[in-house]
This record gives structure tokens, C-alpha cells and sequence, in this order.
């Protein structure tokens, strides 16, 4: 009776050590699937409009109106230039000032901070897509596509 | 009829051991991804690298690696190592990894084998340390020594496969590193000469199963009251350490050839101890 009871503690305490990494690679794997994540910089080009809104600029640069419609000037009113204003001598832009520059639209970098899931971040590593830089911030590697081999 | 009596005396383990080039063969087709899956945001439990043209999963090691160079813990390549390691622990190592085919095939071309002292087991844990952890975390990915940098399976299943297809495309040849193709052919050399070099000298996701082995719910079990030292147990395996004497040895792959002999079971951690064997057994 007493052996029989030695041996069922002794399977007790050979099972115990195994149960107990068993269950905490499964939390490993739960938290790490569902609730780990890390911040990472990315690198984003965006595209800015400079287009001048209506009525500024050439022939309708200057003139912008202030006030409620009806009183003062009408925004969408005649600009300076216009040949309801007469003929002022000024039939278009000053020489002076050159044609009116092309800005219409301009790309600019930007960096954005992302949280990025750990799951996300073992299919980046496999390419290269994540470093990490001597400041301790996480970088993106790459914009827009990425890359298709790994760096080493 | 002597034949067949003898088969059936033969344990069920070691007639499954002689399936086991079939069984890492099957396990090989699922590892390159025959559906076009491409599931790199999971952890495969075997050393296999990501980089494969053909590969299914993200490989452990290279995982581990990377997130020590960004300074993360990978809980997700933990939990699947701590989980598939001791749930069957280095069996893994025997019947599913595809380095290790590689290298069992390499084995079996008839040439001269010859004993690696078990001590170069220890080359293991100092690739993991080194190589896998501490460079990765102290000077990045970087280094030289970063092992992605270095890895044969890598060089065997990533660097070898896209510099052929990149050739082949007309794109220029993008030569792989030098010292990932040394090191390959280091092993590939090696693998001529004695079974599973990389295996039992330098593998890091041996070392983790290695350490698994001690504590696995599956384990195999050395019965000294049933051992006529025979000597039998010894020459089934290629190893040739104290593997074939201790079940929960750290050099053992489980490729379960020792059980042939039946002083040398597979058993688990629910069996209940046999009288006879308290005492004798290799399990805590």
C-alpha cells in the first residue's frame, strides 16, 4: 500500500516539472500571439498639395474678399487683373514677377510609429523588413513593397 | 516461420524505426509548402531557413536570432520550442527536421565513418550563446558572426536555390557569402565522413531539444535489470555515446534504432514506475 502510494507520488512529481513548461510555452505562445507587440518607425512619402486655391494667382491673384458676401469684397468677385476692372495697365501678372511657380503637388517624407504585432514581426525579420537602430527605435527598412530575399 | 516470429517480437518502436526515412520524408513535402501557403508569421519547429524559395514557416533559430538583435523576446518561438520540446523532445531532431535528412542521406553513402568524442556536443550550447544570442543582441544583425550569416541550411536552402533562379532569370548571379558557403561545405564534407556533424557539434535547435530531452513527457528508457550487456544497443547506434545507455540523454536524436534491443523503451511520464525499476530508471 505504502509502495503503491510512493510510486503515484513519484509519477505526480515526474509529471509536475513537464506540466508546468508545458503550460508556460503555451502562455509564451498566447501572449505572444495575441498581446505582444513592438513599436516600429516607418518611413512614409505622402503627397502634399500646393495648388493655389481659386482666385489667387495670375490673372486673379490679388483682390481675396473679406467679409460676409454682400459686404465688403466678394471673394469670388473680379481680381485684380480683370478686365471688369478696366484696364489698369496691369492685364496679367506683373513682369516683375516671373510666371507663377508649378507647385501643384509635392512628395514629402514623414515617419509614422506603428504598433507592429509579433506576429508581423517574425514575417519582416524574414526579409530584412525590421532593424534596429543605435538609438533604440525600431526602423522599417523599407517603403512600400518589400523586399523578396533576406539580407544574409 | 522464424522470421516471422521474430518480427513480431520486435517491438512497435523498432519497426517504426525503420520507417523513419519515409517519415522525414513526408514531414519534408509539408515543410516545402506545397500549397504556396507561405505562412512566415509562424514558427516551424524545425531548422529550415525562411529564405527558401519553397519554405512554409519561419525558422526558430532565425527568429530567435533576429528578435536578440532587436532586442525583443520572441515569445512566439519560445512557446513553440518549449512546447514541441517537451512534448516529444528531440524526436523532433530524428524524424522531422530536413537538415537532418539531408544529412542521413549523406550518411548512408558508403564511406568510412568515423566517432566524434560526445564532448563536441558542447559546441552546441556555445553556437546558441554565441552565436544565436549574445552577438545578435551586442552588435546586431550586422556582424559577420550573426549566425543567419553563417547557417548552412541557409546556404543549402535559400542562398544555393535564389542564386541559381536569379541566374537562371538572366538577373546576374548574386553570390551567396563566403563564409555561409564554407561552412556548408564544412558540413556537406563532413556529413560524408560521420553521421549528422552539424547535428551533434554545432546545432542550436539541437542544444534546445537537447535540454528538452530531460524534462519531455516522451522519453526512452534504459532497463539495467533487462541488459545482458550485449553490446547490441550500442552498435544500433550511430551515435556511439551514452545515448543508447541513458534514454534522456542530451546527444540522443530518438531515431529509436536503439530499441531493437529491449533493454531500451519508449515510455512516458504517466507510465507508473515498475517496482523493478525504481531505482534503475534514467527519469527523475
Amino acid at each position: 500500500m505504502r509502495g503503491n502510494a510512493a510510486r503515484i507520488l513519484l509519477t505526480v512529481l515526474r509529471v509536475g516539472l513537464p506540466l508546468a513548461l508545458l503550460v508556460v510555452g503555451i502562455a509564451s505562445l498566447v501572449y505572444g500571439i495575441g498581446h505582444h507587440s513592438a513599436v516600429v518607425s516607418v518611413e512614409q512619402e505622402i503627397e502634399i498639395d500646393l495648388t493655389p486655391p481659386p482666385g489667387f494667382g495670375a490673372p486673379g491673384f490679388g483682390a481675396p474678399g473679406f467679409g460676409p458676401p454682400g459686404e465688403g469684397f466678394d471673394p469670388s468677385g473680379p481680381s485684380f487683373g480683370d478686365p471688369r476692372f478696366g484696364d489698369p495697365g496691369l492685364a496679367g501678372p506683373p513682369p516683375w514677377l516671373g510666371p507663377p511657380p508649378e507647385l501643384a503637388k509635392v512628395r514629402e517624407k514623414i515617419v509614422l510609429t506603428e504598433n507592429v504585432s509579433e506576429l508581423t514581426l517574425i514575417r519582416e525579420i524574414t526579409f530584412g523588413g525590421v532593424r534596429r537602430l543605435s538609438s533604440g527605435d525600431l526602423w522599417r527598412t523599407y517603403t512600400g513593397d518589400p523586399p523578396s530575399l533576406c539580407p544574409t | 516461420m522464424a522470421p516471422m516470429a521474430k518480427k513480431s517480437s520486435m517491438p512497435l518502436s523498432a519497426r517504426l524505426a525503420r520507417w523513419r526515412v519515409w517519415v522525414q520524408g513526408a514531414f519534408l513535402l509539408v515543410w516545402l509548402d506545397p500549397l504556396a501557403m507561405r505562412m512566415h508569421t509562424v514558427c516551424s519547429p524545425v531548422f529550415h531557413c525562411y529564405s527558401c524559395p519553397l519554405a512554409l514557416f519561419a525558422c526558430p533559430i532565425g527568429v530567435l536570432a533576429n528578435f536578440s538583435a532587436l532586442h525583443l523576446l520572441p515569445f512566439v518561438a519560445l512557446g513553440t520550442l518549449l512546447v514541441i520540446g517537451v512534448l516529444v523532445g528531440s524526436f523532433i531532431c530524428g524524424w522531422v527536421c530536413p537538415f537532418g535528412l539531408f544529412q542521413d542521406l549523406m550518411g548512408r553513402i558508403r564511406t568510412r565513418k568515423f566517432e566524434l568524442p560526445s564532448w563536441l556536443g558542447y559546441g552546441r550550447y556555445v553556437v546558441l550563446v554565441a552565436l544565436v544570442l549574445a552577438i545578435p543582441y551586442f552588435f546586431g544583425e550586422e556582424h559577420p558572426l550573426f549566425f543567419c550569416r553563417v547557417c548552412p541550411a541557409g546556404a543549402l536552402e535559400a542562398a544555393l536555390p535564389n542564386t541559381a533562379s536569379t541566374a537562371l532569370a538572366g538577373g546576374g548571379i548574386v553570390w551567396p557569402s563566403a563564409a555561409k558557403m564554407t561552412v556548408f561545405g564544412l558540413v556537406f564534407a563532413a556529413a560524408f565522413f560521420s553521421w549528422r556533424p552539424w547535428c551533434r557539434v554545432l546545432c542550436p535547435l539541437g542544444a534546445i531539444y537537447a535540454i528538452c530531452n530531460r524534462v519531455s513527457f516522451v522519453f526512452l528508457k534504459f532497463h539495467p535489470q533487462r541488459c545482458n550487456d550485449c553490446d547490441l544497443c550500442r552498435r544500433l547506434c550511430h551515435y556511439h555515446g551514452p545515448a543508447e545507455r541513458r534514454g534522456d540523454d542530451t546527444n540522443c536524436i530518438r531515431c529509436l534504432e536503439c530499441t531493437r534491443c529491449s533493454a531500451v523503451t519508449v515510455s512516458h511520464v504517466f507510465q507508473l514506475q515498475q517496482p523493478d525499476a525504481v531505482g534503475a530508471a534514467t527519469k527523475p
